[in-house]
């Protein structure tokens, strides 16, 4: 089954390079779409079949957090997982997105393989080699 | 500082010795070391050569960005990179041929660059505090980067394909701010 991801972060150049590493992570990537900030996230997520949604947290309009609190407040959009991909690695930070309904958490810098294990996680699939 | 080196209290140029500032000194050095080793090798694919003295490397052309953080404490990340080893990040960033990436794509990748030394230092020095990072400001290329760069906690990494410089300052508030 290919999964349709949604990369939301206001840096063309790490969006290319988190797109680069979904392809080499080995995951089956349907569409890869892309959003600059949490308003275009959500504007594609309603019109749009997202499957799992990776997210920077600082970010101009609206940032990772008030994205992750829309998100989980909106009974269409919150079946949909996301995914925090972030420079800021803090204890404090990370429980901070995970208890606004983040179900991941990838700390950069990261590997195609800790990608891979944080997004199977979140979509609750198994991993074969 | 050796203890022998410290006479009623006071390093041999009168200044006060201060233990605790050293430790810090000393971990901040030790957390940049660690976070410049783990983002160029995880992201970037590229291994430090060696660390070298801020005098040591020739005066030439770099890239130079900044950037600045609140929270628990305040401070900035001042990044320089040799004009010769930016094009051979973005590369390893894009997965792209040197010859192939544009001038706007070597200055985003630099910046990324800083954005992830910067949080992934913070993260070690203060796992339990929040921090609000800005966002990295890219500089011209120009023969004022080494004037530019301050005089925070400072490292060179030499990659063998040019050199990063990194400058690292943070100050609370209870401390004067070393940047004015």
């Amino acid at each position: 089954m290919a999964f349709n991801v949604l990369i939301v972060d206001d840096s063309p150049a790490m969006r290319s390079f988190i797109g680069r590493v979904l392809d080499l992570s080995g995951l089956e990537i349907g569409a890869r779409l892309e959003a600059d900030n949490g308003a275009e996230a959500l504007e594609i997520l309603g019109k749009s079949c997202i499957d799992v949604v990776l997210t920077d947290i600082n970010m101009p309009v609206m940032n990772g957090e008030e994205f992750l609190t829309e998100v989980a407040s909106r009974g269409d959009l919150n079946r949909v997982p996301v995914v925090v991909v972030s420079t800021d690695s803090s204890g404090l930070r990370m429980e901070r997105m995970m208890s606004l309904g983040a179900k991941g958490y990838v700390k950069k810098p990261f590997s195609p393989e800790s990608l891979r294990e944080e997004l199977e996680r979140a979509l609750g699939v198994a991993h074969h080699a | 500082m050796p203890s022998e080196l410290v006479h009623n209290g006071q390093t041999p140029d009168g200044r006060a010795f201060d233990a605790a500032r050293l430790r810090e000194e000393a971990l901040v050095v030790r957390c940049l070391r660690e976070a410049a080793a783990d983002v160029l090798e995880t992201m970037f694919f590229l291994a430090i050569d060696r660390e070298v003295g801020w005098d040591e490397v020739a005066a030439k052309p770099h890239h130079y960005v900044e950037m600045d953080f609140q929270g628990a404490a305040e401070g900035r990340l001042e990044l320089a990179v040799s004009n010769d080893l930016a094009p051979v990040l973005a590369a390893g960033f894009f997965g792209k041929d040197e010859s192939k990436l544009t001038p706007t794509e070597v200055s985003a990748v630099i910046c990324e660059l800083a954005n992830m030394l910067c949080g992934s230092v913070l993260s070690r020095l203060e796992n339990g505090s929040l921090f609000e990072l800005g966002a990295p400001q890219s500089m011209a290329t120009d023969l004022e980067t080494e004037s530019r760069i301050g005089a925070g906690h400072r490292r060179v990494f030499d990659l063998g394909y040019g050199d990063v410089k990194v400058c690292f300052w943070m100050w609370r508030e209870s401390e004067a701010n070393p940047a004015q």
